[in-house]
């Protein structure tokens, strides 16, 4: 801590952080989570990982609008044809990937694999955040028997076997995208709501929260204007892990066969290569491996980094360096 | 100042509650005259000019542990004048801090107000349902905390956080309230306030933030504030200045101060009154000045022994052998017995009383008490 910092304000020259100088007057301080996208910034392999899933997202928008044909070359295919074994190999032309039994190109089918990790990552997360929220917040918050409740349930959560409470969930109310994306919040809510639950108690017993409350403040505006704000980082981070976690599940679920017929997915592919690798066709298996290793690694190391940037306790190593 | 500062607060009864009887400044007398009815207007007036606007009484807070009952407040009383300062001082873990809470209502749990009242006004914050006392909070009565560091919500601009306490207890609007809180950081000696309104904590030095958290408790003009070792945190050439600053502003505002802090230097710059805490107890009270130059009690003159004087390198400082007893455990007699040098056997027999010694002294002490009974 030092009064020096605040030379960076009222400055009209500062260094930012590639040694530049920049020549505009600032009238606004630098919040904690400019300073962290700062950090961010400056994380090279970080930037190099939210280009690929950058590039992933845009390749998946622009197939799945229908644009140069690689939707239909995807999923259409010849219905009155019994011709199974349309295979084309590796390196064809028109077909640089090769195509499936169906005539289908695989380059196509894993970019449209794209869309249905994203989709059900999206989803997940989407539906595990408010869950975890509202859990971790009420047992950490109010603390005695409600958290003892919460924290018992959460343990009865995880001690079923993940994969299986899915497998089962999905059985029951039926095969779609919604099901599975919420089977994944159910089992997946666990983890976050224990770090929310662990940093409300923190709150509770913090000193902006003591003052916060001498100066009239109720429950509700604690915990909205004070507290979640500050989860908040927990909250975008495990959304980026569970994402890999969420595309990792779809994969297996395919394996022992709950998958969607007739979608694209990552997961189906790798199913049929199953079958197909004993016969030499191997077409099936590199096209989604390769796309979802690029794609899970470069989430893995964005969201490694992203927890480094986000981190408040090196809120200010920004002023250490400059 | 104070004119432009009125705007601020809703006119009169305009308030749109009402639940709360708010006197405006000028008509305080008339409203304090009230509950002494049986008195002669003229006499009651000057009554009321004296009249404390925070009276604590016997209070008492305690811990129900699974150790046991730590008393940490155990009949604690003081009252504190209009733009007057009291110096509660004391060890670390004596029970300073749980009274300022106690007082708020902000006791932090096992903790529990269990007798005493303390009257604001003429309403008694101890027996008060929650939602009023939250209400009171922040405009009525209000705190400044240790840790500036922390006291602040690391992810809101200073300013946001200062208009904050004015959305809670006014009915300005967005850019009123952002004006005042820029108008606030100026009085509180905030250089170029506009611009640091718009700063988040982590931007400003310890000094800059605990005027902040000084210009939040003050923001909505409170008739009392408990600054808890609003210096301690701080480095010495700062500490005067924010000492200087909650001064000034009780000359502005006439606002009572409970200063709670070890540093004795603080009280003696800072403070009227002087209340010296020990094991959950007052030991003794009084004037700053007569306390600190002639003290009564064994446990004050233990506690000025143990400053260095500057100049004065050759004298021995006093330390106090052993230390604060277990609060869940206490003597039987007086507290301070184990520990002091002039401890007798009557002493450990029973608790001596809180005794008036005369010139607004009081002094819990048999030995001190008897000789000035002499």
């Amino acid at each position: 801590m030092s009064g020096g910092n605040m030379g960076g304000m009222s400055a009209t020259r500062r260094k930012t952080g590639d040694g530049t100088v920049e020549n505009r007057r600032r009238d606004r301080g630098t919040s904690p989570f400019r300073l962290s996208m700062r950090r961010l910034a400056r994380d090279r392999s970080a930037m190099v990982a939210a280009a690929i899933i950058t590039a992933f997202i845009a390749t998946a928008l622009v197939a799945g609008s229908g644009a140069f044909g690689i939707k239909a070359a995807a999923t259409e295919f010849d219905e009155n044809s019994l011709d199974t074994m349309r295979y084309l190999p590796v390196g064809t032309e028109g077909h640089i990937l090769g195509t499936d039994g169906f005539g289908r190109d695989v380059l196509a089918r894993s970019i449209m694999g794209i869309r249905t990790a994203l989709y059900l990552g999206y989803l997940a997360g989407l539906m595990t955040v408010p869950i975890a929220l509202l859990f971790g917040a009420v047992a950490g918050w109010y603390g005695g028997l409600v958290d003892d409740a919460v924290t018992w349930l959460m343990s009865v959560v995880v001690a079923v076997p993940g994969i299986l409470l899915i497998m089962s969930l999905i059985q029951i109310v039926g095969k779609s995208f919604t099901t599975m994306a919420f089977a994944f919040a159910v089992t997946g809510w666990v983890g976050l709501a224990r770090v929310v639950r662990g940093a409300f108690l923190q709150a509770r017993e913090s000193e902006y929260v003591l003052a916060a409350r001498a100066l009239g403040a109720g429950d509700a505006r604690i915990v909205f204007r004070h507290v979640l704000p500050n989860v908040f980082h927990f909250v975008t981070v495990n959304f980026v892990l569970q994402f890999v976690g969420v595309v990792k599940s779809e994969v297996f679920l395919a394996f022992v066969g709950l998958t969607l017929v007739g979608e694209a997915t990552w997961g189906s592919m790798i199913d049929s290569a199953r079958s197909e690798v004993s016969s030499g066709r191997w077409q099936n298996l590199i096209g989604p491996t390769l796309f979802m290793g690029i794609f899970l690694m470069a989430m893995t190391v964005f969201g490694d980094s992203l927890r480094d940037a986000l981190d408040p306790k090196l809120k200010n190593s920004e002023e250490v360096r400059s | 100042m104070t004119g432009e500062r009125d705007p601020a607060r809703p006119p009169g009864g305009g308030a749109p509650t009402g639940a709360v009887p708010r006197p405006a400044a000028p008509a305080a007398t008339g409203d304090a005259r009230r509950p002494l009815p049986a008195r002669p207007a003229g006499l009651a007036a000057a009554l009321a000019a004296e009249a404390p606007v925070l009276d604590v009484r016997n209070l008492a807070a305690w811990y129900f542990t699974d150790e046991g009952t730590v008393k940490a407040v155990d009949g604690v009383g003081f009252k504190i004048g209009k733009g007057k300062t009291l110096g509660l001082v004391g060890e670390s873990g004596c029970g300073k801090t749980a009274t300022g809470l106690a007082v708020l209502g902000l006791l932090p749990p096992p903790g529990r107000v269990v007798r005493g009242e303390a009257v604001l006004g003429r309403r008694d914050l101890l027996r008060m349902p929650e939602q009023d006392l939250a209400a009171m909070r922040g405009r009525d009565v209000s705190m400044i905390f240790q840790e500036p560091m922390s006291a602040l919500d690391p992810l809101m601009t200073t300013g946001a956080q200062i208009a904050e306490c004015l959305e809670m207890h006014t009915d300005l609007d967005r850019r009123q309230r952002a004006e005042k809180a820029v108008e606030l950081l100026a009085s509180v000696g905030v250089p170029e306030p506009a611009l640091r309104a718009k700063a988040w904590p982590h931007e400003l030095s310890g000094g800059m933030r605990q005027r902040v958290v000084i210009a939040m408790a003050l923001a909505c003009d409170p008739k009392v504030v408990i600054a808890d070792e609003p210096t301690t945190a701080l480095d010495v050439t700062v500490q005067a200045q924010i000492l200087d600053l909650i001064e000034d502003t009780q000359e502005r505002t006439g606002m009572g101060v409970v200063l709670v802090t070890h540093d004795l230097a603080a009280v003696a710059q800072a403070a009227d009154e002087v209340a010296v805490m020990y094991a959950g107890v007052l030991v003794e009270t009084g004037p700053v000045k007569d306390v600190f130059s002639r003290p009564a009690h064994p446990y004050t003159k233990a506690l000025l022994g143990s400053i260095p004087v500057v100049g004065q390198a050759d004298r021995q400082l006093v330390t106090i052998p052993g230390r604060v007893p277990n609060l869940a455990r206490l003597p039987s007699g007086c507290r301070f017995a184990d520990r002091c040098p002039l401890a007798e056997g009557a002493c450990r027999v029973a608790e001596p009383d809180f005794i008036d010694v005369g010139a607004g002294r009081k002094v819990r002490c048999i030995l001190a008490t008897g000789r000035a009974a002499r």
